[in-house]
């Protein structure tokens, strides 16, 4: 957060007073400035209201005006709100200076997609709406997206801040010092609460001038506050965007100097705009078109409200809006019944029953807490809580997560817009265009596709192209042979080959993706981060999407991802999930290429985290049930082969051993496998001696508990270093003595464990072995059979193969 | 006795003051500015009450006698402020609360302010054992007086659920899992229908009817016998509130400083605790309690709950221990020692999971954070 400088007295004075009182009652009939804020159902309301009152001739709103060619389409029948104009940018003439520095090279433009989304109660679509309506001459009148851009670069050091673009994002509002001093010190937890608080429940009833003062008053003491303390770091974002609307107001003014002119703007902006006198042509747009108008969703738009671009809980706001118009004054209440009723639907049949009283409960609870905050009905905070309160049986850790989960889902909603495009799919043209300029065929027959992905940097694009086109299910390409940094194959290979074939049906797979985006890159990488943002992937699903991240070209997806694994990493992951996590970040760090050079670090520090998480995962090997035991000791044997093989200062063999040490001293049963495997390990750093080896073996074949344990142990110690067996004569000594000394019935109950402890051997290892161990029980390691009869080798043969059989059948060998 | 000291008996100063006496000055300065709505029987309003549990940030000014004194209203409570009003609205309701969580985490606590806020006595106590029984609940006999002159009024022994239905205030109910369930269940038709039977007795005094205000505040214990153990019928009459463990480092250092000083004031010992000591033991309880430290690495979570209960405990006997046997002000090492018997109790293993974060966590912060953690990770030893 800025530190605030020390601020002045706030001058709520009679000046300030009588200039909130200007914009309200204007003296010039001519141009009313009405202020809302985003996706505000009563903001929307009231405008409904200034409609009627004010009878505008012309409407201009805060919208992108390079886009204002899609309001046709915006306001056309057939489109229908969840939708979002999406307006891509590509920094070809690196204008923003981050070619190279966001994007792998500087030839390569850093690429930017900006939603503005309307539900069907945002007011800037009731204002498009009521002014087809009323036959209203409209425009948009906001800076376009790449000229907004240039302002904000130097604000934009943080990655995501291209990432979820939003061109009514309210981020810095919601985090600025300003913001979360109001919040505190009201009681509320969030800004979101704020603003439901003052502006939309209790602002509800208000009359229209009420309404205007209560906003502008706090719009003006948040702007005065961010100006004073410049915590808003895209200040000069804005007032580059007050000046283009300003000069687009004073246009259309003058050109219409007879028409009334209503002017629909954030009210941070409407506090400003009325006292910026600036004269000047209407503000330049981009002569190529980049935005399309896309179905949207309530999903979609309660995700971007991380990012503040609006009020949470779509379907929540529509229900307000549907109701809004009727003059009962409880709406509130009667919306948060009705979810409380859906909701206890939604969870019949789930381990979560919810009784008729339990909704009469919540229901008073809901309203028990407006009144102790002093709200005149029930808020959406209220409703949550009273949820949680009354729905959710225990604790909440435990018993909540049906409950909270099928809130959420209905508060939220599950509407998808659609929308029309008089000037055809974007998409699809995107597609086309990068087949053509990647030199792709477009041939209804298959053709062969060869990318050296290392030497050529057109070959890399066109890889990349090619993947995304897979990753989106677009049937276009299939890889025939290349590295596979998934199945962790082919990984020397150096070229990709792949098999393309265009046909029509391709076609059809673009109006479905348009929610994500207008360009094939665009697509696949908002779905990539889609997927990546769920909440329980798991560790190979990451795992996955990084490698996919990689192969299409999304290098900036890499440093999440990596933040994501370490994390994920350190909790609730088993120690050989952790495994195969280290073991990938081993091959990263092996097969480095230019294309991940910049994040080699980051891959170091995975690699330390998931070294250090498997360590300390140690300790749960010791009990492990059985079906676990044998992936658990192989992923031991992974871990020591990377301590062993690789020297490097994040990778510490002691803090292995040293660990392993402090388990086999400690006086805890080992499951015997792992306890050879552990000694196995030691052995391999020289931590351990010949002497406790051949004890601890001892003590596994005198059990009286359980002498399979013997088996295990050596099972368990091979697995991890069998060169134990073929440098230490002793312990040959040692196996060979004890197994001639137990009886032949305990014998046969360890043979099948340690035919399978001397499996790993291979054969010139088992026939050294077998030599020491002649010598040892002093017979000539050479069988001298001399001449073998014919009848003598069939008896042989004969009698070999009913032992294999015997050993087959009750063995299972 | 003689008849004097029978007339003014010697004022001991007692171990623990219930919290309506502790924190009177603070609830009657609530009670003056109290312009609120306020339910039947409730001794401040419900926002009032919402002020006592979290405090003020500003103190209020009352009158006493002729002087005007400034009376500063402290936070009885660190952690989710927006629970503590959603536990006063589920008071607020017909439903009885249940406060549920982990051991150590304050739920008793929290318990006994709401009722000093609410009805101004937090003493209407049950406490849940497995030995509970009904008299214990609703009400039992003087049977003396029962057989000398049969059941009446004078012979009943009023139980908390006797008392509160009377006198429209709130019954706490602690550790309820403990009681059989057969225990527990008895209480279900006086949740419903808020009337206690006393067949014993002659009309009208065989049915007592709840006065407004009455309600059960409720806490379990998540760790031993959870929740799992109520029945259906009893669970669903209760609005849960979880209790969870303070998240915040900062709250969780400030709230045990403040009560080691208290006790370290009640002992009588001159000294200050030490911020920073109690900062190591902090940090070791919260990122073993929540199995990840501050630097992101993996922490193996012991078998014990490590609450901030048990935290306070540790900071105020390593208090003890250095001004006691050592004649010092406490340190890594008198930490060190007090902290080996707070997480290791019944299961050994737990030792090693100590050492290992010692080993592994706490050499770490030595080698970044210098001085006070190199002495907390030499004193490692002590393990």
């Amino acid at each position: 957060m800025p530190k605030a400088r020390k601020s002045k007295k706030l001058p709520i004075a009679e000046e300030e007073l009588n200039k909130i009182a200007s914009i309200i009652n204007p003296s010039d009939s001519s141009v009313y400035y009405f202020g809302v804020r985003h996706h505000s159902p009563v903001a929307s309301y009231f405008l409904t209201k200034i409609f009627a009152k004010f009878n505008p001739d012309l409407v201009l709103i805060e919208g992108p005006a390079d886009a204002e060619y899609l309001i046709e389409d915006i306001i056309n029948q057939k489109s229908q709100p969840p939708i979002a104009i999406h307006t891509y940018f590509s920094d070809k003439r690196n204008s923003l200076g981050y070619n190279g520095v966001l994007t792998p090279k500087e030839e390569i433009p850093l690429r930017i997609s900006s939603w503005y989304p309307f539900t069907e109660y945002s007011p800037e679509y009731v204002a498009l709406k009521l002014a087809a309506e009323r036959g209203n001459e409209v425009h948009f009148i906001d800076l376009p997206l790449q000229d907004r851009l240039k302002f904000e670069k130097e604000i934009a050091n943080d990655k995501s801040f291209f990432q979820k673009y939003s061109q009514w994002s309210e981020r810095y509002l919601s985090e600025s010092l300003f913001m979360e001093r109001i919040t505190k010190k009201s009681g509320m937890r969030s800004f979101n609460e704020f603003w439901n608080h003052n502006f939309e429940i209790n602002a509800f009833h208000n009359s229209l001038e009420e309404y205007l003062q209560r906003v502008l008053t706090f719009a003006y003491t948040l702007r005065w506050f961010s100006e004073q303390n410049e915590e808003y770091p895209t200040w000069k974002t804005i007032v580059e965007r007050e000046k283009y609307m300003a000069r687009n107001i004073d246009y259309y003014r003058t050109q219409n100097p007879d028409k009334k002119i209503l002017v629909i703007t954030g009210a941070m902006h409407t506090v400003s705009l009325p006292f910026i006198k600036l004269k000047g042509k209407k503000g330049k747009i981009p002569k190529e078109k980049s935005s399309a108008l896309a179905p949207y969703s309530y999903k979609r738009i309660s995700d971007l409200s991380g990012y503040t671009a609006g009020i949470e809980s779509p379907y929540y706001q529509s229900l307000v809006w549907d109701k809004i118009h009727q003059n009962n004054g409880q709406i509130y209440n009667e919306i948060a019944l009705n979810v409380l009723i859906n909701i206890k639907e939604e969870l019949k049949g789930s381990n979560s029953f919810v009784s008729t009283a339990d909704i009469m409960n919540a229901y008073h609870m809901a309203k028990n807490l407006a009144s102790l905050r002093s709200r005149h009905q029930i808020s959406l905070e209220d409703l949550r809580d009273a949820i949680t309160a009354s729905y959710i049986k225990g604790d909440i850790e435990i018993f909540g997560f049906d409950v909270i989960r099928e809130a959420q889902r209905i508060l939220i909603g599950s509407k998808v817009g659609s929308a029309f495009n008089s000037e055809g799919n974007p998409l699809q043209k995107d597609f086309y265009q990068q087949l053509k300029k990647l030199r792709l065929p477009k041939e209804d027959k298959t053709k062969n596709v060869r990318c050296e992905i290392y030497k050529r940097e057109t070959h890399r694009m066109k890889s990349q192209f090619l993947h995304q086109l897979h990753y989106l299910n677009i049937s276009y390409g299939k890889l025939e042979k290349g590295p596979d940094y998934i199945a962790k194959k082919n990984l020397e290979l150096l070229t990709e080959q792949w098999r393309v074939r265009w046909s029509p049906y391709i076609d059809d797979a673009f109006p479905k993706l348009l929610p994500y985006g207008i360009s094939i890159l665009n697509v696949a990488r908002n779905k990539l981060e889609e997927q990546i943002g769920e909440k329980y992937n798991s560790l190979e699903e990451l795992l996955n999407y990084l490698v996919k991240a990689l192969q299409m070209g999304f290098l900036d997806l890499f440093e999440d991802l990596i933040d994501q694994l370490n994390k994920r990493v350190n909790y609730g992951q088993s120690f050989t999930s952790i495994i195969r996590a280290l073991s990938a970040g081993i091959l990263l760090l092996k097969y480095r290429t230019s294309l991940i050079t910049k994040y080699n670090k980051l891959v170091e520090n995975f690699v330390y985290v998931t070294f250090t998480g498997a360590t300390s995962k140690l300790k749960e090997l010791i009990q492990l049930p059985e079906d676990e035991i044998e992936e658990a000791v192989l992923s031991l044997r992974i871990l020591n082969q990377i301590s062993l093989d690789y020297d490097l200062e994040f990778i510490s063999a002691e803090i292995l051993t040293e660990s392993i040490g402090l388990l086999l001293d400690s006086s805890q049963k080992i499951v015997p496998r792992v306890e050879g495997a552990f000694i196995g390990l030691l052995f391999s750093h020289n931590k351990i001696s010949e002497e406790e080896i051949v004890n601890r073996f001892k003590g596994r074949i005198h059990s009286n508990e359980n002498i399979q344990g013997a088996s295990e142990f050596l099972i368990g110690l091979f697995l991890l270093n069998k060169t134990v067996l073929i440098t230490s004569d002793k312990l040959l000594e040692v196996i060979h003595t004890n197994l001639m000394q137990i009886k032949y019935e305990l014998f046969l109950t360890i043979l099948p464990g340690l035919r399978k402890a001397f499996t790993s051997l291979i054969p010139r290892e088992i026939d050294y072995i077998s030599s020491k161990l002649a010598k040892l029980i002093g017979i000539k390691p050479e069988l001298d059979l001399g001449l073998i009869s014919p009848e003598a080798l069939s008896s042989l043969k004969e009698i070999d193969e009913q032992i294999n059989n015997q050993l087959q059948e009750e063995w299972g060998l | 006795m003689s008849e004097e000291k029978q007339k003014n008996p010697v004022k001991k100063e007692i171990m623990r003051m219930p919290a309506e006496i502790r924190f009177s000055d603070q609830l009657e300065a609530l009670k003056s500015i109290d312009e609120g709505d306020k339910p039947e029987s409730w001794y401040l309003s419900p926002s009032r009450v919402n002020d006592f549990i979290v405090g003020r940030e500003e103190p209020i000014k009352m009158k006493k006698g002729n002087k005007t004194v400034e009376v500063f209203i402290t936070r009885k409570f660190y952690g989710n402020d927006i629970m503590i009003q959603r536990a006063i609205a589920s008071l607020l309701s017909d439903r009885p609360l249940l406060l549920i969580g982990e051991p150590g985490t304050a739920k008793s606590w929290l318990s006994e302010n709401l009722t000093a806020a609410i009805c101004n006595n937090s003493l209407n106590v049950i406490q849940g054992t497995a030995g509970t029984t009904e008299d214990q609940i609703k009400y039992s006999w003087n049977y003396a007086s029962l057989i000398a002159n049969g059941p009446s009024l004078e012979a009943l022994v009023p139980a908390p659920f006797y008392n509160c239905m009377k006198r429209g205030e709130i019954v706490r109910f602690e550790e309820i899992t403990r009681c059989s369930h057969e225990i527990q269940d008895t209480i279900i038709s006086i949740l419903s229908d808020k009337v206690l039977a006393i067949p014993e007795l002659p009309p009208p005094n065989d049915i007592v009817f709840a006065q407004k205000g009455f309600g059960v505040i409720g806490t379990a214990n998540t760790r031993d016998r959870g929740v799992n153990e109520m029945s259906s019928a009893l669970k669903r009459r209760f609005n849960f509130e979880t209790v969870h463990p303070i998240k915040n480092i900062k709250e969780e250092i400030e709230l045990v400083s403040k009560e080691t000083e208290i006790f370290l004031e009640k002992a009588g010992i001159k000294r200050q605790p030490d911020l920073d000591v109690i900062e190591l033991i902090v940090t070791t309880f919260n990122e073993m309690r929540n199995g990840i430290s501050a630097e992101g690495i993996q922490v193996a979570k012991p078998s014990v709950v490590m609450s901030t209960a048990e935290a306070v405990e540790v900071s105020v006997n390593s208090a003890m221990y250095s001004h006691y046997i050592k004649n010092e002000d406490m340190n890594a090492n008198s930490a060190v020692i007090n902290l080996v018997g707070s997480v290791v109790k019944d299961n050994y293993e737990d030792l090693d999971k100590l050492r290992s974060y010692f080993n592994v966590i706490i050499k770490k912060k030595a080698e970044d954070k210098g001085k006070l953690w190199a002495n907390y990770y030499d004193a490692r030893d002590y393990i």
